[in-house]
């Protein structure tokens, strides 16, 4: 193999990166075009009287400025932003008497009214008070935007303003520690893999858990991709929105909040809401991003020099327990396979609008290098449109647009033979031990630089797009209707070139795989008024989902010479896989919301809905809901001087998780017999009776605000019941069909805490200091599961779902006497705890020094969980883990129990079990740290509005006792459980960011 | 309360669209998808012979499964590997909670055939007895009751109750008869031969010795009937060389076989660079690998001519004693493989041969735990007695998913 010309069959990196400057080019050339063509033909009409409105809109205590506050002529679609001291102006405005809201984000929304004469300009300074808890500010529902006073249930807003310091790559890393009840898992140290996120824990055995996705109020892809054949991880779709372009993201989290989202709905929805251009004002923003990931450390800390050969592939320490050496050949220059990876993030967005018509257009262009030596990264580039055009007075257009491209380069990792972190930590020991070149004849002679010369890689695209129609019949009446279409193609490769060791003559492996989703929403709204004191808002609509899987897997091996191959290239090819998969579901809703005095807000809902994978026995699926928020702090006897708002809500309802789409129906499988003849064999027992699973959730909780907003509190308490949880049920193999069948017979039980909690000790004009207290506890409990008496998720995991314990719980031998110099004694089949972590701490602080300089940090405990160390368990038994070299090279008989169990090599008189390494995977990581510094004005040029650098650090460190090499990795993506096989650890990553707004 | 008179203004709108909405949802939600095959689909002739081949893929399947486990359960080959269920087996345990993925194959192999039967009957009716498909469609139920029959503790039929296992064997010869008349009536002389050589088997299995020479002898020594494996697609690989020659799971070392010289019996050390003979899988064991199932593709015998000169030699030694006429058999099937007659002075050696014959006439073709298990049974006083099972599981408990979910257990 090293007699080859490298260039004849290397992946040709090269035409990618030309292909993805190409793509950058044209989007760069679209954003900087498409404002001046649309100026051009929306120039304004300049013949009537001009008249100007102008001031200042500033903090009511500090007098600060408040740039970017916005200011509407209400009844027009004029408005403009405040620039960065404050200042606005309103033009071409005919005289007469005008309302003019203005809006900050944090402050009570004012209104100013306004007498305009022919006389002259007007002077209009505003000054807005900050707002407590946010009881008028505007959160994204089911039915629209709503002021959260409204709302009876708890949910979780992030806005631009929050998130941006945290640098985060993609939405995923936004979300992670900011929202109590949110489980974000990273499962790998890869750019571009997709993480986990779970809301409120796991309602669903057999079921997906993943929250549902709406981007500007279309549905799209919630799940995962398929796992890449050589990494065994995921991407997610939902990582291909650019962080810059989302203005806000809502979280609704239970099946009390979801119901009008019906069947599917019962994991939560993630609503994301991408930035909107505003009227009369021009502004463009640039940044540049760069930066290197670092990992300082593989593996354990303790007695783990070499960092399992992957921080130290030369010089001391690499042996075995028993003093094998290998060398490994083609160890990097560095001496160590880590390095750090480059990153590199440009974005260029502008937003504008004229009379009539806004826009928002970006692009971005991203590259990202993993920490090991020249191999994984991540690359893409996107653009987005996002327009709005109120051709009428009442009507309004909004077409919102992306599209995404990206390549993710893959090492090996996870249960794989080919895994880089297995065979580099296995030593001498490893599939690629044997290897020629080395410059010592007595060592086993290793090289694993074949790995990562085998090619493996994500080709992603996504194209999302909206059509939102809104029509207003006078003031009370609104119609939406909203067309969307969420795509994405990806191809997934894995190539061993001719000449690779294990198989040498070469192989491929061609995943394809499309999913779309095509949507279609109403929505009516109607605003009623009942009496004096009581309004109501009627809400109805309905919606069509059509959700697309197609997955092809081909293979090919064998081919004739070392060229880069295709398909076609293998003497031998085949087609391993092929599903298309449609999944249809429509539904309708109603609801009701009474509000009394602006005071309490009773909303009754229901939705009725259908799904292509009910049973032909089954009909329609009714969830009701029933909701109360009642903000008690408007009374006049309320102690509003040190107790601002107050409001309590509570909730009762329901939504669903529908079967799989073929759960329904008894079918056989297409399958070859007789060297190639076309045969039958038994696939699906089927059930027609099958339905959704139903969660019914009740809901309460308080917001409350003190000392001007200083302390601000948000508690929620949760109780959900899954009934007809669909529980797969082992089919009897003497009926001939061999799948389990899912069956309604379960019932979960899943209920738990939240509470944030931020408090500002010091708010001056010179100095803000703001602390943030996140902490989230679930208990969930599998009921009943029917006549199954346990359902194994994974053995080789010990992860299983039994009755009163957690979903999914860890379940194996405890060691009674671990610090016991003796042998383990072992209490059989325990329960330990439940897989994913179930408690959570986040802690945050943001500390302003004048106008220059913020610091922004993120902390996040996540305890609770359990997970099988399964590197250790292979490498120690391989003699191969240096924190049990001690151990084993010493007297068995001065070891503890535990030491004994742990450390047990194969063949040695302690059986090694998986059970000895069931660990906790209790840890704290700093997400991230950020110095962010403006600067002053008059270093920047006149035409420059403004302009900051901002350091980060993400992922600064860890604190865990856990012994492998990350407590949030996963190698089981397809599954309900998770393990640590090998998987690469995450790394940390080092930013500098220049912004530019002009 | 009053109607509010917005509402009144809006009732129609409201109604279409709500009645829209509800039409929307019926018609949205009917998707056919492609792919896997709506059962009603096979109520057709057209299906007839992909229904057939399905029999055979999924007798394939248990075959494979049988043929691997049970050279562990028999001795066959040693286990040297780290998989859990054959590292318990290795120690004589078979339990039920190792033995669902051989129980469950096996079970398929059967249903699938039995519930072919009745469907294709059901659509050719009279035409049935003249089906080449219906004769194929009963040696396959015949041969997967045979796999059930000679390793079962117990017989369960379509989630039923428990019953002796030698129900299996006589659905087996029920099936077998059928596709014989079948075959016979049709002029197709070699399902003919592969239904004699089954019923052969079954009958033996039943004790009805005399029945099963009666129909061996009918069988012509080069006659042999396989389950088919192929390249042609994973499903159809026999899965012998990803286990004993990619991997050593399973290594030659150690049993009866090991070293041997005859060419029933292929095998081959697994060296090292240095010439050393190399540790198989688990490590320790060294590790000769079996080359009769060399490829994915190889097919493996499910009746063979040389079989039934056993079968009658067996017959020779058990109901008559006769020494000379059961080494003839042996011989005769022995120079058929080019290999040299062998001679006994007494019954115990004859015996001895006509033991280390059928294990090594059908090596790895999963038949040798039927073999030791009824010699085991016919106790240390007989002629016949071998004693390999001793203190060892004797049969295939009925494997745990069955017992966990079907009722009637």
């Amino acid at each position: 193999m090293n007699s080859m010309d490298p260039q004849v069959y290397m992946p040709d990196r090269t035409r990618d990166s030309a292909y993805s400057i190409l793509i950058l080019g044209l989007t760069f050339v679209l954003v900087l075009v498409t404002p001046v063509l649309l100026q051009a033909a929306y120039s304004p009409d300049v013949d009537f009287q001009q008249i100007t409105i102008s001031g200042t809109v500033t903090d009511i205590r500090t007098g600060e400025p408040l740039p970017g506050a916005n200011i509407l002529v209400e009844g027009t679609t004029i408005g403009t932003s405040a620039d960065l001291q404050g200042f606005y102006e309103i033009r071409d405005l005919e005289p007469g008497s005008y309302v003019l809201l203005f809006r900050y984000i944090g402050y009570v929304d004012t209104r100013r009214e306004i007498e305009i004469s022919e006389d002259g300009p007007v002077t209009l300074h505003v000054e807005l008070e900050r707002e407590a808890v946010g009881l008028d500010e505007l959160v994204v529902t089911a039915t629209g935007s709503v002021r959260s006073r409204e709302v009876g249930t708890s949910q979780a807003r992030l806005t631009a303003a929050e998130f941006a310091a945290a640098s985060a790559s993609n939405p995923q890393e936004i979300l992670s520690g900011r929202v109590a009840g949110a489980t974000v898992l990273a499962n790998s140290g890869q750019p571009g893999a997709g993480g986990t996120i779970r809301l409120r824990g796991n309602n669903s055995i057999s079921q997906s858990n993943n929250p549902i996705i709406y981007i500007d109020g279309i549905r799209v892809e919630g799940g995962d991709s398929p796992s890449h054949q050589a990494s065994r991880q995921t991407s997610s779709p939902l990582n291909d929105i650019n962080p810059n372009d989302i203005e806000s993201i809502d979280i609704v989290k239970g099946a009390a909040a979801t119901t009008l989202y019906g069947t599917e709905a019962s994991g939560g929805v993630i609503r994301i809401t991408t930035k909107q251009g505003s009227e009369g004002v021009t502004i463009w923003n640039a940044s540049v991003t760069s930066g290197f990931n670092n990992m300082p450390h593989f593996g354990p800390r303790k007695d783990n020099p070499t960092g399992l050969f992957m921080g130290r592939c030369r010089g001391d320490g690499l042996e075995s327990y028993d003093g094998v050496r290998f060398e490994e050949v083609n160890c990097p220059e560095s001496g160590s396979w880590l390095q750090n990876g480059l990153v590199q993030r440009y974005n260029l967005n502008v937003s504008s609008g004229i009379d009539g018509f806004t826009y928002y257009v970006s692009a971005n262009y991203k590259s990202e290098d993993g920490v090991i030596h020249d191999a994984g990264g991540d690359a893409g580039a996107g653009f987005r449109g996002n327009f709005r055009f109120t051709p009428l007075e009442n009507v309004s257009v909004s077409y919102n647009t992306s599209y995404n491209q990206a390549i993710t380069d893959w090492l090996p990792e996870g249960n794989n033979g080919d895994g880089f972190v297995l065979n580099v930590s296995r030593g001498p020991g490893g599939n690629f031990s044997g290897a020629d070149g080395c410059s010592d004849q007595n060592v086993a002679c290793v090289d694993n630089s074949e790995i990562i010369e085998s090619k493996n890689q994500s080709t992603r695209e996504h194209f999302i797009n909206s059509l939102v129609l809104e029509v207003n019949s006078g003031d009370r009446l609104t119609n939406r209707v909203t067309l969307g279409y969420d795509y994405n193609n990806y191809e997934l490769e894995s190539t061993q070139y001719f000449g690779y060791s294990r198989t040498p003559l070469g192989q491929q492996s061609l995943v394809n795989w499309n999913k779309s989703v095509l949507s279609f929403e109403y929505l009516g709204t109607l605003q009623l008024s009942i009496s004096q004191n009581v309004n109501s808002t009627l809400n109805w609509g309905g919606q069509l989902y059509q959700n697309d899987t197609s997955t092809q897997r081909l293979f090919s091996e064998d081919f004739s010479g070392p060229q880069e191959p295709t398909l076609t290239s293998g003497a031998r090819t085949s087609v391993t896989g092929d599903t298309k998969i449609r999944v249809a579901t429509g539904g309708f809703f109603g609801q009701a919301m009474f509000n009394y005095d602006d005071q309490l807000f009773i909303t009754l809902g229901a939705r009725v809905d259908g799904h292509s994978a009910f049973g032909d026995n089954y009909g329609l699926q009714f969830y009701p809901k029933v909701s109360a928020s009642y903000v008690l702090s408007d009374y006049d006897f309320w102690p509003v001087e040190w107790w601002n708002t107050f409001r309590v809500r509570a909730a009762v309802g329901e939504s669903g998780q529908a079967p799989g789409a073929f759960d329904a129906v008894r079918t056989w499988s297409p399958v070859a017999g007789e060297d190639g003849q076309p045969g039958f064999t038994p696939n699906q027992i089927g059930n027609p009776d099958l339905g959704p699973e139903r969660s019914r959730e009740f809901e309460t909780g308080f917001m409350a605000g003190f000392f001007q907003g200083r302390v601000n509190a948000d508690v929620t308490y949760y109780n959900q019941t899954t009934t007809d949880a669909l529980i797969p049920v082992p089919a009897v193999a003497s009926e001939g069909f061999l799948s389990s069948q899912v069956q309604n017979i379960g019932e979960l039980k899943n209920s738990g805490l939240e509470a944030e909690l931020e408090i500002t000790p010091v708010r001056s004009s010179d100095l803000d200091w703001s602390l943030r207290f996140g902490y989230s506890k679930e208990k969930s409990e599998a009921v009943d599961l029917g006549d199954v008496t346990s359902i194994t998720i994974e053995t080789f995991g010990n992860t299983y779902i039994r009755q009163g314990y957690p979903v999914p719980s860890i379940i194996g031998a405890v060691i009674t006497n671990p610090d016991e110099i003796a042998d383990p004694v072992y209490d059989e089949d325990q329960f330990i705890g439940p897989a994913y972590p179930d408690q959570s701490i986040s802690l945050g602080t943001t500390l302003r020094f004048r106008e220059n300089l913020i610091l922004d940090s993120l902390g996040e405990f996540k305890m609770g969980g359990y997970m099988v160390n399964g590197t250790a368990y292979q490498n120690t038994g391989r003699g191969i883990w240096p924190p049990c070299y001690a151990a084993q090279r010493g007297d068995i008989n001065s070891l503890t129990a535990m030491d004994r169990a742990q450390c047990a090599l194969t063949g040695g008189p302690i059986t090694r079990r998986y059970d000895h390494w069931i660990e906790s995977t209790d840890f704290f990581r700093l997400r991230h740290v950020t110095l962010t510094y403006i600067l002053p004005r008059n270093w920047i040029p006149e035409n420059v509005r403004s302009a900051s650098i901002a350091i980060t650090a993400r992922n600064l460190f860890t604190i865990t006792d856990y012994q492998g090499t990350d407590p949030e990795l996963d190698d089981f993506r397809n599954s309900l459980a998770r393990r640590d096989y090998y998987n690469m650890p995450t790394y940390r990553t080092f930013l500098a960011t220049l912004n530019f707004t002009f | 309360m009053k109607t509010p008179r917005v509402l009144i203004k809006y009732r129609k709108r409201l109604f279409v669209t709500f009645t829209s909405l509800l039409l929307l949802v019926l018609m949205g939600c009917e998707v056919q998808n492609p792919g896997p095959i709506a059962e009603s689909s096979l109520n057709s002739t057209e299906a007839i012979p992909g229904l057939t081949v399905g029999m055979s893929s999924d007798l394939s399947l248990a075959v494979s499964q049988t043929t691997y486990w049970s050279s562990v359960w028999a001795d066959e080959l040693t286990h040297s590997g780290t998989y859990a269920a054959p590292t318990i087996f290795s120690t004589g345990v078979i339990q039920s909670e190792d033995v669902d993925p051989w129980w469950n194959d096996a079970q398929r192999a059967r249903w699938v055939a039995e519930s072919g039967i009745e469907r294709i009957e059901n659509l050719l009716g009279e035409e049935f007895n003249q089906s080449e498909y219906a004769a194929r469609a009963n040696l396959y139920a015949g041969y997967a009751n045979r796999i059930l029959g000679e390793h079962s503790c117990d017989a369960v039929i379509d989630g039923g109750s428990r019953e002796p296992y030698t129900l299996f064997f006589a659905r087996a010869e029920q099936q077998f008869s059928r596709a014989l008349g079948i075959a016979e009536r049709i002029g197709n002389g070699d399902l003919r031969n592969a239904a004699l050589a089954g019923r052969a088997s079954v009958k033996a299995a039943q004790n009805d010795w005399s029945g099963a020479v009666a129909d061996a002898e009918q069988v012509p020594v080069d006659y042999r009937f396989d389950a088919v494996f192929s390249l042609n697609s994973s499903r159809e690989n026999n899965g012998w060389p990803a286990n004993t020659i990619n991997r050593g799971e399973l290594s030659v070392w150690g049993t009866q076989w090991e070293g041997s010289e005859d060419t029933r019996v292929p095998q081959r050390p697994v060296l090292t660079a240095d010439g050393e003979i190399n540790t198989a899988a688990n490590g320790s064991t060294p590790w000769i690998t079996q080359l009769k199932h060399e490829t994915d593709a190889d097919n493996i015998a499910l009746s063979k001519g040389t079989e039934m000169l056993l079968v009658r030699a067996e017959n020779e030694l058990r109901s008559n004693e006769n020494v000379g006429e059961a080494i003839s058999l042996i011989n005769e099937g022995r120079v058929h493989h080019g290999l040299e007659p062998v001679t006994a002075a007494s019954i115990d050696e004859a015996w001895d041969h006509l033991h280390r014959e059928r294990g090594a006439d059908l090596w790895l073709e999963g038949r040798r735990f039927w073999d030791l298990r009824r010699w085991f049974a016919d106790g240390t006083g007989t002629p016949s007695y071998h004693n390999f099972l001793e203190g060892r599981d004797t049969c295939v408990p009925i494997g745990k998913q069955e017992l966990d979910n079907n009722p009637n257990l």
